[in-house]
């Protein structure tokens, strides 16, 4: 469980640069359960994952992960400690590469965070094969691949730490479409299959109303709305008062109402929507 | 941490300082850093100290900030001080500690060098605080035209500087991203033995180097698209004026110096 009491966050504190880019954000993340941040650019988003493995540390306020305290005082001991417990990928993972090989590379953070090589390898081995790497790339160099496979590593190297809860920020941006799905149901997989909690940074309405189980809407440093995704997520009123647009399955789904097209629970991906729709239709035209 | 770096940063403003002709500001520091190793008594000093704080209040600068950036180069003052407490010998003896003496001389030189240095850097982050880095190198370029007859290639010089001072905070805002994704993956540089510290160096500057390499190689196509030649005239946007208070501006300093000789003619 991780809860966040009145964090806040100050840039540049006291000089012409100073920039408040979180006042008082409170809320909770349940263990097990996918959840989807969303909000625009500048709204706090990036500033407020990075406080949750200690890469910012709070101006006031604090972050409590399990038994471990964050706040303004907490010493870089306690880092390792946080590390160990939530992982963090990144925007563009693959700019962290730089190992010779891909094995090296996965197993860099294992054995910073203190596990020992064989486990280090068995677990790079184990999400290399869950990421769809190859064994013959395993000792090629990571900068011969291409976007998607480079992507995939680095994103292997966060996962083979183990760690019960991963940070994805924006996993597909710039990814082509074969991976932008294959890097999504990963991280679903991670969740259903692996029981990691994982806590989603998008932009993408689509992929967080088909992805995520619960939805927290961030707008000029504060949380302005939280709960289930298909509440949040199917709320044109909200959204649009945030600028946001309803997810495309939502809206189909929303317009085919007025025909008597009302699944429960609504579809929420395409292939959901499709074989719902196609299954109404049939039973329609008899 | 890496946001706390002033040297090269700009905050724009609309002083008169901010106003002035970037030659002249160029111009203005250069004739101050002169003046500056005219200074040899705490009078001088202590005028040198004065004309630094009023430039900086008309600057519209905040002096506990300007203090905040030489923190960093704390170190250098400690070290210049220390040497020559330690080293310069004259005057009373203070201190004698056997193998070692702590003179008077070697104090008050101390203090003098230090806010020699002070002064010097504070003066020229004065210039890079309230010049933008495009003014600057426009600047130098105008400045180093005539150097243009000896074939010296003065536009591609400030081309190339206008780019790498443009590259400076995008590449430390790409530093400070790949230290926090390494960060996140367990790596530091400030725990661990030689060679994990080594290693934790290695695992930026790589992810470093190939992004400036990535950078340099897309602005180089960029370029190539919109027609940059090397050989091309190139005109400018921007034109620089020189204005009466650029004038007054270079007369208050001959000025200052003429004060300076004034003081150490009587002996002050």
């Amino acid at each position: 469980m991780i809860k966040i009491n009145q964090l806040m966050s100050i840039y540049n504190h006291k000089t012409p640069f100073e920039f408040k880019a979180l006042h008082d954000v409170n809320t909770t993340f349940e263990p097990n359960k996918i959840h989807g941040i969303i909000g625009h650019t500048g709204s706090g988003k990036s500033t407020f994952i990075q406080h949750l493995n200690a890469l910012l540390l709070p101006s006031s306020g604090e972050v409590i992960i399990g038994d471990t305290i964050i706040n303004k005082k907490t010493k870089a001991k306690v880092f390792h400690k946080i590390r160990r417990s939530i992982g963090m990928v990144f925007q563009f993972p693959e700019n962290q590469l730089f190992e010779e090989t891909v094995m090296k590379d996965v197993m860099f953070g294992p054995l910073n965070i203190g596990i020992d090589e064989e486990t280090a390898r068995k677990n790079a081995e184990k999400y290399l094969t869950l990421l769809g790497i190859d064994e013959s790339e395993y000792e090629a160099s990571p900068f011969e691949l291409s976007g998607g496979q480079m992507r995939k590593v680095a994103i292997a190297g966060i996962l083979s730490m183990d760690q019960d809860t991963i940070i994805f920020d924006e996993p597909t941006a710039g990814l082509d479409p074969k991976s932008h799905i294959e890097v999504m149901d990963l991280i679903y997989n991670l969740n259903r299959e692996h029981g990691k909690t994982i806590i989603l940074v998008s932009h993408n309405m689509d992929d967080c109303y088909q992805y995520t189980d619960t939805i927290k809407i961030f707008s000029h440093g504060e949380i302005v709305s939280e709960g289930d995704t298909v509440d949040i997520l199917q709320d044109e009123a909200l959204l649009t008062s945030m600028n946001l647009e309803l997810p495309k399955v939502a809206r189909l789904t929303k317009d085919l109402k007025a025909r008597g097209f009302n699944p429960n629970p609504p579809p929420r991906s395409t292939d959901e929507f499709i074989s719902m729709y196609d299954m109404w239709r049939s039973s329609h035209a008899e | 941490m890496l946001s706390k770096v002033l040297i090269g940063r700009y905050i724009p403003g609309d002083s008169v300082i901010h106003a002035l002709d970037p030659r002249s500001k160029i111009l203005l520091t250069v004739l101050f850093m002169v003046i500056v190793f005219l200074a040899n008594s705490w009078a001088t000093y202590i005028t040198l100290i004065l004309f630094v704080l009023i430039v900086t209040k008309v600057a519209g600068l905040s002096i506990r900030f300007l203090f905040d950036g030489l923190k960093l180069i704390l170190v250098l003052f400690i070290f210049t001080f220390l040497m020559h407490v330690f080293l310069t010998k004259g005057g009373t003896v203070l201190v004698d500690g056997g193998f070692f003496t702590i003179e008077s001389e070697g104090i008050i030189t101390g203090i003098f060098i230090t806010l020699r240095l002070t002064l010097l850097v504070v003066v020229t982050t004065i210039l890079t605080l309230t010049t933008s880095p495009i003014e600057l190198t426009h600047g130098l370029e105008r400045m180093f035209q005539p150097l243009k007859r000896i074939g010296f290639p003065v536009s591609e010089v400030a081309m190339m500087m206008s780019i790498s001072l443009r590259f400076i905070p995008t590449l430390m805002d790409e530093t400070e991203k790949i230290i926090k994704a390494q960060s996140a993956r367990g790596s530091s540089f400030r725990m661990g033995g030689l060679k994990e510290r080594f290693q934790a160096l290695l695992s930026i500057f790589i992810p470093l180097f190939v992004s400036a390499f990535k950078r340099a190689e897309e602005l180089a196509v960029a370029m190539d698209v919109r027609g940059y030649n090397v050989k091309g005239k190139r005109t400018s946007y921007r034109l620089l004026e020189w204005k009466s208070s650029d004038t007054i501006a270079i007369i208050i300093m001959i000025l200052l110096a003429a004060l300076l000789f004034g003081l150490r003619a009587i002996g002050l």
